[in-house]
């Protein structure tokens, strides 16, 4: 129930501030966000946290109680930026400013270089794994090499050492 | 000539790969893991005399380009090994030792640091070649090559949060191969290519959080081996 009689926010709303965002983390088709809630919780304690996705005119929430909360059912590819605010028993707070804008991904398998009978190629090819698809030409190599070894992240894939 | 090139693509576009920098050291057979911010690179040999394999551990920054930094050294130098990582950890396994034998050590080392590698278990079988993927609690180890000629089609895991041995994960789909490419997301890890008897160009898929046996996936463009296998949405990846 409201706690009308304890006012203990400081700005005269009875509902929280906005959080401050934190980082949007892509994944395969959702966005994890952090945040840091309001000092100025409004009138009564924080129930909880509303993150949104939008993209164009379209938003997406999902509710927490506490950072990061992660957003799922969003479409692979698109942009989105995130923002949250924060929920009492009074009701639903500001949002609080947008996230960096950050896309979803659908994790790629990627092969590259390696030995065909005889011949050392420098072939880059890659699937998405959810797809159980065949593989597609991505690119070459700057070194047609085998007995490589290959690491990355999210946004690089390097391709390092072996024998040319 | 073995080479100490890094090259690097955008794994979210498609297109040719560009330079990123040198290796401390030139070597072939090299293990690799990573996590959001570094890549780890472990062993390899430099000539095909035991003196040449490498217990060398080097460290890119992947967000920046440049050479690789000394980052420490694995237990024991090792041609052909194998690596996976956590968003914490590195680790790497297999391989052949300065005597020519296979062995089943599992080093590990901590990713955002520098120093050298600890013992985190042994593989199920000594073995070398093949690559590994991970979910966020679990590395794979496949496509393995075995001194016994069995258990090419062998796969097995390790959990991140325990120290220990590897356990048997199941079998690959079809016929046994080693020398292929692994990448995973958090979930699904593929094993790619691969040879023994023949060259192979289908892709066998595990579901990580299960154990038992691959299932087939779809085929690559072409049949190679001794490839480098990569993800950009592996366990190793907050």
């Amino acid at each position: 129930m409201p706690n009308r009689g304890k006012f203990i926010g400081n700005d005269n709303l009875y509902v929280p501030d906005a959080p401050t965002i934190g980082t949007a983390t892509a994944d395969d088709g959702s966005i994890s966000i952090t945040f840091t809630a309001p000092s100025d919780v409004g009138n009564d304690a924080i129930t909880g946290f509303i993150a949104t996705a939008f993209t164009g005119s379209t938003a997406i929430g999902a509710t927490g109680t506490s950072s990061p909360i992660e957003i799922t059912g969003l479409t692979n590819g698109s942009n989105y930026t995130i923002a949250v605010s924060a929920v009492n028993d009074y009701g639903t707070g500001p949002l609080s400013s947008a996230s960096s804008s950050v896309s979803p991904l659908a994790p790629r398998a990627i092969l590259g270089g390696g030995r065909i009978s005889g011949s050392l190629i420098n072939v880059i090819q890659y699937v998405a794994i959810a797809s159980n698809a065949n593989a597609s030409d991505f690119g070459d190599l700057t070194l047609t090499r085998e007995m490589l070894t290959a690491a990355g992240n999210k946004t690089r894939s390097l391709f390092i050492g072996g024998t040319t | 000539m073995v080479s100490n090139v890094i090259d690097y693509i955008t794994p979210t576009s498609t297109g040719n790969a560009s330079d990123f920098g040198d290796l401390s050291v030139a070597r072939s057979s090299p293990a690799a893991c990573s996590n959001d911010t570094r890549a780890v690179i472990g062993g390899g040999y430099h000539g095909n005399h035991p003196e040449y394999y490498s217990n060398t551990i080097d460290y890119v920054t992947i967000a920046s380009t440049g050479n690789a930094s000394d980052f420490g050294n694995l237990t024991g130098s090792r041609r052909y090994p194998k690596a996976t990582a956590s968003t914490t950890y590195g680790y790497f396994a297999g391989g052949y030792d300065t005597s020519n034998n296979l062995v089943n050590n599992i080093d590990y080392i901590t990713i955002a640091s520098t120093g050298n590698a600890s013992d985190f278990g042994d593989l199920t079988e000594n073995s070398i070649n093949g690559g590994g993927g991970a979910s966020s609690t679990r590395g794979i180890f496949a496509a393995g090559r075995h001194g016994d000629g069995n258990g090419y089609n062998m796969i097995e895991y390790i959990t991140f949060s325990t120290s220990g041995n590897a356990t048997d994960f199941g079998d690959l789909a079809g016929d046994d191969r080693h020398s292929g490419g692994l990448a995973s997301s958090k979930t699904v890890c593929l094993i790619m290519g691969g040879y023994r008897s023949s060259y192979y160009n289908d892709i066998n898929k595990i579901i990580i959080a299960s154990t038992g046996n691959a299932t087939d996936f779809g085929d690559l463009t072409n049949a190679p081996y001794n490839v480098g296998g990569v993800s950009n949405g592996h366990g190793g990846l907050a």
